[in-house]
């Protein structure tokens, strides 16, 4: 779900502008899948506890627990408004299936689905990811964002790199889009060639 | 500090950056004491590689002292001596755990770039563009090491630094391209570019037994090198001589039983097809010349193998593709997994099995990187390899 809501110090008529009516207006299914080198039972584990992991999500949102069975998924827009969703755990399935559905109060309703399998013949797991997006009201431009397929992938990278190596890798251009320190400070940057 | 920044095609400047500081727990930061301009460096100088953006710092072939070391780095010590493998790879992934480091799945950063553009995602590197990281490079003051539990090597105070620098890179490499051949006394090995790689995986060749290796480029002085100090048995200038009659020539109509690209996208020749593929290249049709790659498979032998050193960045022309299948050939190639064999090429130097300082030919400081440059590219004063020092 995506309920939109401002912090105090946003004017109102930011988040009108903010605000575009957008997708989906059908229901639209994104998937993806990654293969984690270790083995399920961790894998599951993990998932069950994804408001230790937020760090996946690449930075802008943030993932915490709000209740038992309960994420409230929280993303920062640049113009310091947020949008804020809550999935609530409907389905487990230890080391197999893990399904979180939008809770009532949401505008968006989301279905996530993920399925564990094991990697041929080796102790990896393979994670096939599924949202369900429904019939959408009102999502600002930043949160559009989130339900991109190549969105998706990056997120199951990251998660990837989390249960295999500890943490998310950083490079100076990765966290500093555009003009990074890992370059002259005084000089004018042209953006990127071809 | 100071860095060699890549300001734009043919335009690389000595310039004024942050110093790099620890963004992972598994990081070190290093004081680059020596380092060097590789073969690969001068497809971004060229500007044959996108995503390059002003101002990146480049370098990936050094070697230096750590200074810092992230929270999760314990065999590691301020003061070590390291070379650090070009390729980053985290050691935990199922490539890293293959010994494929330079398929590392989890240290590109921007894996949704090469990813798109080459059907999965590449490793990340040092100063080697944003497709492979947007890592800051080592042609600098102090570098930023990620996962310094995996890649940089302690070596030991009494060799110097013309003698495990190349541990980075090259040396490696070089080896990786032999050990694809096979080799073994009955083969005829047949080396394209006498340039640094080339050079390495000629002597690394000969450690490994081969006994016949042919050796072609157009610069006598590199084939002079060849032959006086890798190992080469014969030699080609494919300027006067047509290289497939003369490989014809020297292995009695069989064709070398493996041959090495050790030239890659930038390659240069004399007829029709290097014309066909530079107007290509320079209209951005293709991204790469493969010239040497084209007559290596032609040359090869039925059922022979070859081994793809050279760096290409897309898709290519007129390859052939039907000599290839018809014929049996086996492709090997890659970026080289330098990690996998660091350790062994240490050893082979510490035993005198191999000393890979026979291709230095210049040292320079590292504020005369631009020269540096334009010297290897053009082959200029019989550029090798131009070792780069800090100042002390
Ligand atoms: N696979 C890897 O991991 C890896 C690592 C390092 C370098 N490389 C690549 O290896 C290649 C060589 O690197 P280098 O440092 O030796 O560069 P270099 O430019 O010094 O050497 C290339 C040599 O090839 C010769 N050459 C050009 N056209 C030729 C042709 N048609 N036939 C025969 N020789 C020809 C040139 O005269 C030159 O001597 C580059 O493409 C570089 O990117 C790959
Ligand atoms: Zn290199
Ligand atoms: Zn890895």
């Amino acid at each position: 779900m995506t309920t939109t809501t401002t912090k105090r110090e946003a004017r109102p008529g930011l988040l009108g502008a903010l605000v575009h009516a957008l997708r989906p207006r059908r229901r639209e299914t994104l998937s993806a899948a990654v293969t984690i080198n270790r083995p399920r039972p961790e894998v599951f584990l993990a998932l069950q506890h994804l408001d230790q992991l937020s760090s996946f999500m690449g930075g802008a949102v943030i993932v915490r627990s709000s209740g038992p069975r309960r994420l409230t998924w929280t993303l920062e827009l640049p113009t310091s408004a947020q949008a804020e969703w809550e999935l609530e755990l409907v389905e487990e399935r230890p080391s197999e299936k893990l399904a979180w559905r939008a809770t009532e109060r949401s505008a968006l309703p989301i279905d996530v689905h993920v399925a564990l399998v094991q990697a041929p013949g080796r102790d990896a797991t393979e994670l096939h990811a599924r949202l369900v997006l429904g019939r959408a009201r009102l999502l600002p431009t930043g949160a559009a964002k989130l339900f991109e397929k190549d969105k998706l992938k990056d997120d199951l990278r990251r998660l990837k790199q989390i249960l295999e190596t500890g943490e998310v890798l950083h490079s100076d251009a990765s966290i500093h889009r555009g003009r990074h320190p890992a370059m002259p400070p005084g000089e004018v940057h042209h953006g990127a060639l071809r | 500090m100071k860095a060699a920044c890549w300001m734009n095609r043919r335009q690389v400047s000595f310039e004024d950056v942050p110093d790099p500081r620890i963004l992972n727990a598994r990081d070190a930061i290093v004081k680059v004491t020596a380092t060097t301009i590789c073969g690969s460096d001068l497809h971004l100088y060229s500007g044959f590689v996108p995503t390059m953006q002003r101002g990146d710092i480049l370098g990936h072939e050094f070697m230096g002292e750590v200074v810092e070391v992230g929270p999760e780095i314990d065999d590691l010590r301020p003061g070590d001596r390291v070379v650090v493998p070009f390729a980053i790879a985290c050691g935990d992934c199922e490539s890293c755990k293959a010994e494929l480091y330079a398929c590392c799945e989890n240290s590109n950063p921007n894996a949704r770039l090469p990813e798109k553009l080459m059907g999965h995602a590449t490793c990340g590197a040092f100063g080697y563009s944003h497709l492979s990281g947007g890592f800051a490079g080592g042609q600098a003051e102090y570098v930023r090491v990620p996962y310094a539990d995996v890649g940089p090597l302690v070596v030991p105070r009494h060799l110097s630094d013309e003698q495990v620098l190349f541990l980075s890179d090259i040396l490696p490499t070089g080896y990786m391209g032999a050990e694809f051949c096979e080799p073994n006394p009955r083969k005829v090995i047949a080396v394209w570019g006498a340039g640094p790689v080339g050079q390495m995986a000629i002597a690394s060749l000969r450690m490994l037994g081969a006994e016949r290796i042919i050796a072609i480029d157009r610069f006598p002085y590199r084939l002079k090198l060849a032959q006086e100090r890798a190992g080469a048995t014969d030699i080609i200038n494919y300027e006067d001589t047509p290289v497939l009659e003369a490989l014809e020539e020297l292995t009695a109509g069989r064709g070398p039983d493996a041959c090495i690209d050790a030239v890659g996208l930038e390659a240069h020749g004399n007829g029709l097809q290097y014309a066909y593929d530079k107007v290509k290249q320079s209209a951005k049709l293709q991204m790469d010349r493969p010239l040497a790659l084209r007559e290596a498979i032609l040359a090869c032998r039925n059922g022979g193998i070859v081994s793809i050193l050279g760096v290409y960045a897309g898709y290519v022309d007129k390859f052939p593709l039907g000599p290839l299948m018809n014929r049996g050939l086996t492709i090997r190639s890659g970026q080289c997994h330098v990690h996998r064999y660091m350790r062994r090429l240490l050893d082979a130097i510490e035993a005198g099995d191999i000393d890979p300082s026979f291709v230095v030919s210049h040292h320079m400081k590292l504020s005369e990187v631009a020269q540096g440059y334009d010297w290897f590219l053009h082959k200029q004063h019989d550029v090798m390899k131009i070792v780069m020092h800090t100042a002390a």
